[in-house]
């Protein structure tokens, strides 16, 4: 005969070995929380009073270098309203000492086509690095060439005639150098004065020269 | 029963809590270590920019020194303007060229520093103006060309021009 088995129980049977396990387990679990959370903050207590000696020098640091900034700008401002005008004639001057008269004729002699001739040349530092020259030329060709040669330059022809079988026109050139002229070093003023004769080695003569130390040291202060 | 289960809840609210604090106590460590990287990186900030102030400080400060040496290197004495005058017109004909007109016209840019403008007008060789244009750049004086003007001249062979060059002497 089979047994029947009645629950009268008016609560779910309670395993107790198995709620003090996890009840254990649980308590377990939020200690280690907690003893990690306190370990980080004790650390970090030590490393605060460590870290807040530190941020009292950084302070006393940023104080003393916004101090000092201000004081290097209030110095720098009263030496560049007192030295502006030496020191912009200094650096005009430089500029104007590159301007290199004998590489634009050096240019013109290179680039001139055969049958054509220069009737005047004129250059002026003061309005930018332009060129206005005159030339004649045998055939109206010779002379279409010569704004080709002169392309590169930005050629602008201004006026051109016949006159007794020869084409004339006046050009005018924006040079575009290839590299400034060096002021001699001030150190070797007489290594710079070469004996030279002869313009045509003008240009090797230039290339190896160095450029002045004031020079640098002024550039340096840009 | 009921019991138990109060029991329970409090405990998982228990491991909630904590977990709350663990985080907290790592999100303060981290802000405050946030914001000791950010007094660093302010202040190096601030010692780079003090430093290149004052490097820009110190080459003011020699800018003086810096200029009276670009003087004496570069710009001739003005007891030498006769010299100098003189040095042009033997080059001139050194190079085979017959000056016409030599004016000069003195300016007074500072106290101590004096420009001269020299306009020349010659007639020779195209090669003999090159060379005196080679020789006058050539200088390590400030000697800086203006204008140059050159022509065809009414002697076969021959060119007609002029130079305006400024030349700087320091007393």
């Amino acid at each position: 005969m089979k047994r029947i088995r009645y629950n009268i129980a008016s609560h779910k049977k309670v395993h107790y070995g198995k709620f003090v396990f996890y009840t254990f387990f649980l308590v377990l679990f939020a200690g280690g929380l907690i003893f990690l959370g306190i370990r980080n903050l004790w650390s970090s207590d030590q490393r605060e009073a460590l870290q807040k000696e530190q941020a009292r020098q950084d302070r006393l640091r940023v104080e003393e270098l916004t101090r000092k900034s201000a004081d290097y700008e209030e110095q720098i401002k009263l030496s560049q309203k007192k030295w502006r005008r030496q020191y912009t004639f200094a650096l005009q001057l430089i500029e104007a000492k590159n301007f290199d008269i004998i590489e634009r004729l050096d240019m013109l002699e290179e680039s001139l086509p055969e049958g054509v001739m220069i009737t005047h040349v004129a250059m002026d530092a003061e309005k930018d690095t332009s060129l206005i020259i005159q030339v004649a030329a045998e055939s109206l060709e010779r002379l279409v060439d010569t704004y080709e040669i002169f392309k590169s330059h930005g050629v602008e022809v201004r006026g051109e005639k016949e006159k007794e079988g020869m084409f004339n026109a006046t050009l005018y050139l924006r040079y575009k150098g290839s590299s400034p002229k060096n002021i001699p070093d001030a150190a070797a003023p007489a290594s710079a004065k070469k004996d030279n004769t002869d313009g045509e080695a003008s240009k090797d003569a230039k290339k190896g020269k160095k450029r002045g130390d004031s020079e640098r040291e002024l550039l340096d202060v840009i | 029963m009921k019991t138990t289960r109060t029991i329970l809840y409090f405990f998982v609210g228990l491991v909630a809590l904590s977990s709350v604090f663990l985080l907290f106590s790592y999100a303060y460590t981290g802000y405050e270590s946030l914001s000791a990287q950010t007094t660093q990186t302010r202040l190096g900030e601030l010692e780079a920019r003090a430093g290149k102030l004052d490097e820009t400080y110190r080459e003011w400060q020699n800018f003086p020194k810096l200029f009276s040496d670009f003087k004496n290197h570069y710009l001739m004495r003005t007891a030498q303007f006769a010299q100098f005058r003189q040095e042009l017109l033997t080059i001139c004909t050194r190079h085979g060229l017959s000056y016409q007109d030599l004016r000069t016209d003195p300016y007074s840019v500072f106290p101590d520093v004096i420009r001269v403008r020299f306009s020349v007008t010659f007639s020779g060789a195209y090669h003999g103006v090159k060379n005196l244009l080679f020789d006058m750049s050539n200088r390590p004086e400030m000697i800086v060309f203006k204008r140059v003007t050159l022509a065809t001249g009414k002697n076969p062979g021959f060119v007609d021009g002029s130079i305006v060059m400024e030349v700087y002497f320091g007393k």
